[in-house]
């Protein structure tokens, strides 16, 4: 009687999954990235990853989850703090696994659906590849993707937001690398100060010395730092001495091309309060010493002349690029469940 | 025998009656299954015959190059993509699947299945040895090109074309181990290679494509060169050595 009744259970079970197999469909939400008004076209191509909230999800828990390095200590969120404009703080070189040093500071994650290269180099060349960088290298998570890929399947959670997101709930290297790229495309700064300035929204008021640090942006910055991304998103050299004791050559190390050298990508400006160390190498901690070696160096195509209370008032200018509602945006942070 | 021991015991007999129905319904299903014995045409078959000169290839055997040199493989891996056949009536049939990540360890990936043209003999068949720029530029891909198979580079992006690892004792480096990893889509160092080759064959259902990697380590000269690992002028070199591989292959009757 016993076996029977457990044969029963096992057909209805079994019927059921079936039933399940037949006719569930995932049903996903759409959450298109809204493009603000006078904004270039992006550079990703939605059509082949449409922005799903399922998707979304399942990238933000991958990126704060340390399942990602080899002794699963280390996250994404290890060096891409929210907070910071989701860059590593206070640290010249950013430290991965066991303490490690890597050989540059960390980049800042917003408004990546607009960059066409990523790494200080321009080694990456799309932001679904992206994730694979500091999961390989040995300072920063040291593992494989075919690794977490096994990890992932091994985990309940990860098998039923796969499923949400991808209607599989095997997780393959593709699908994790799509859904990285579903959280970090969503990571947009477009509500700073400046912007209520430019669409002339309640909190945009400049004050004089704001407004005439716009206008010395716009005089001696904005070749390289344009608005309203604050980057060409492409590779120059800035004049910075190389320093010897990492013999970094930037974007020549990717192409071997001897006129890249020391060429590095250009970075946005946005939220740059927070984001100090400054540079490839995190060699400045003040904006003040940005502004000095720009005035000082020699090496640039035009030299920049700024006398210090136009400093002050550039720096000023700087600092309405402070995005709080993307610092403290909670859908991007750590993932309480 | 052993299936009855397992029957006998009781626990087990409502398993077995399940298993027994889903193996009908599978059974059944497939009977339905449509499409299932619609094509006429058999389908045309490219198999990779990996050898070293006249030697079948093995994991951990030795061989040795025209140079003198002792060697032994660990991994050959490798994308064929692109691949169209050219047949005596003019047409000429793609294969609709983009690459294929080939294992010369693995038996079941030295076949390729392509659509048949009909009643025609095959006279030439092309593929790509690697990924082109397109696909390289492309984000994260599935199947075959999944950068979980290990054939992907992190650091810049891009496939790795061809992988090829073993050991030689004229290798100046740790273990004597050399790693070749060819690869790279930007110019001046695309290391993708077109490879055409004619076929004179009266089959229509397969070719073989014979991969004789000794004429490849018949170009190497371990001393100088072991490891290759970044897309560069040495990439290119190897890419070159890896054509002169290929050759058709006819089949002993």
């Amino acid at each position: 009687m016993h076996q029977k009744n457990k044969y029963i259970i096992f057909s209805v079970l079994m019927a059921i999954s079936l039933l399940i197999c037949a006719f569930g469909e995932v049903s996903t939400s759409p959450m298109p990235l809204p493009i603000p008004p006078g904004w270039p076209k992006p550079a990703y191509d939605f059509s082949k990853n449409p922005l799903t909230k399922e998707g979304f999800e399942l990238g933000r828990h991958l990126f704060y989850d340390p399942l990602l390095s080899r002794d699963q200590t280390i996250s994404c969120a290890s060096c891409h703090l929210q907070a910071t404009g989701f860059t590593h703080v206070d640290h010249e070189l950013s430290h991965g696994i066991d303490d490690k040093l890597g050989t540059r500071n960390s980049m800042t994650l917003m408004n990546l659906a607009w960059s066409k290269h990523f790494m200080w180099d321009g080694g990456v060349n799309h932001l679904d590849v992206q994730p694979l960088a500091p999961l390989n290298s040995p300072v920063e998570m040291d593992e494989s993707l075919e690794n977490v890929v096994k990890k992932l399947k091994s985990r309940l959670k990860y098998r039923t937001s796969f499923f949400n997101a991808f209607g599989d709930s095997l997780a393959t290297g593709q699908k994790v690398l799509l859904a990285f790229s579903q959280f970090l495309l969503q990571l947009q700064s477009s509500n700073s100060k400046y912007d209520k300035h430019i669409r002339n929204e309640e909190g945009g008021d400049f004050t004089a010395q704001e407004s005439n640090g716009l206008r010395l942006f716009r005089l001696h910055c904005a070749s390289c730092h344009p608005e309203p991304l604050f980057t060409t998103n492409s590779f120059a050299k800035n004049g910075l001495p190389i320093d010897t004791t990492l013999n970094d050559f930037g974007r020549m190390q990717i192409t071997q091309n001897p006129q890249d050298s020391l060429k590095f990508k250009v970075p946005t400006l946005r939220n740059i309060q927070f984001t100090f160390p400054y540079m490839h190498d995190g060699r400045f901690k003040k904006l003040r010493e940005v502004l000095n070696h720009y005035s000082t160096t020699t090496q640039l195509p035009q030299p920049i002349v700024l006398s210090a209370e136009e400093k002050v008032d550039l720096i000023a200018f700087l600092l309405t690029l402070t995005d709080p509602e993307f610092l403290f945006d909670k859908r991007f942070g750590f993932p309480r469940e | 025998m052993f299936l009855k021991k397992v029957a006998s015991k009781q626990y087990n007999q409502p398993i077995l009656h399940a298993m027994n129905k889903i193996l009908r319904c599978l059974i059944l299903s497939c009977c339905f299954c449509p499409g299932y014995g619609q094509n006429h045409q058999q389908p045309f078959e490219i198999q990779i015959s990996p050898v070293f000169a006249s030697a079948p290839l093995e994991a951990g055997r030795w061989y040795v190059s025209t140079n003198g040199d002792s060697i032994q493989l660990d991994q050959v891996r490798f994308y064929l993509s692109d691949i169209k056949v050219e047949w005596s009536n003019g047409l000429s049939v793609a294969d609709p699947v983009k690459a294929h990540l080939v294992d010369i360890f693995e038996p079941e990936s030295l076949i390729v299945v392509l659509p048949s043209a009909g009643n025609t003999t095959p006279k030439k068949i092309q593929f790509n040895l690697g990924i082109d720029s397109t696909t390289n530029v492309s984000g994260a891909l599935g199947d075959d090109l999944d950068p979980a198979n290990g054939m992907y580079w992190s650091w810049q992006s891009g496939y790795i074309n061809l992988k090829m690892e073993g050991i030689s004792p004229k290798c100046n480096t740790r273990k004597h181990v050399f790693q070749y990893h060819i690869g790279g889509y930007l110019q001046p160092n695309r290391a993708l290679r077109k490879i055409e080759l004619h076929i004179d064959s009266s089959t229509q259902k397969e070719i073989f494509v014979k991969m004789d990697l000794a004429t490849f380590f018949s170009n190497i000269n371990f001393t100088t060169l072991s490891r290759v690992m970044t897309p560069g002028s040495n990439a290119m070199k190897l890419a070159n050595y890896c054509t002169q591989m290929f050759s058709i292959h006819a089949p002993k009757k």
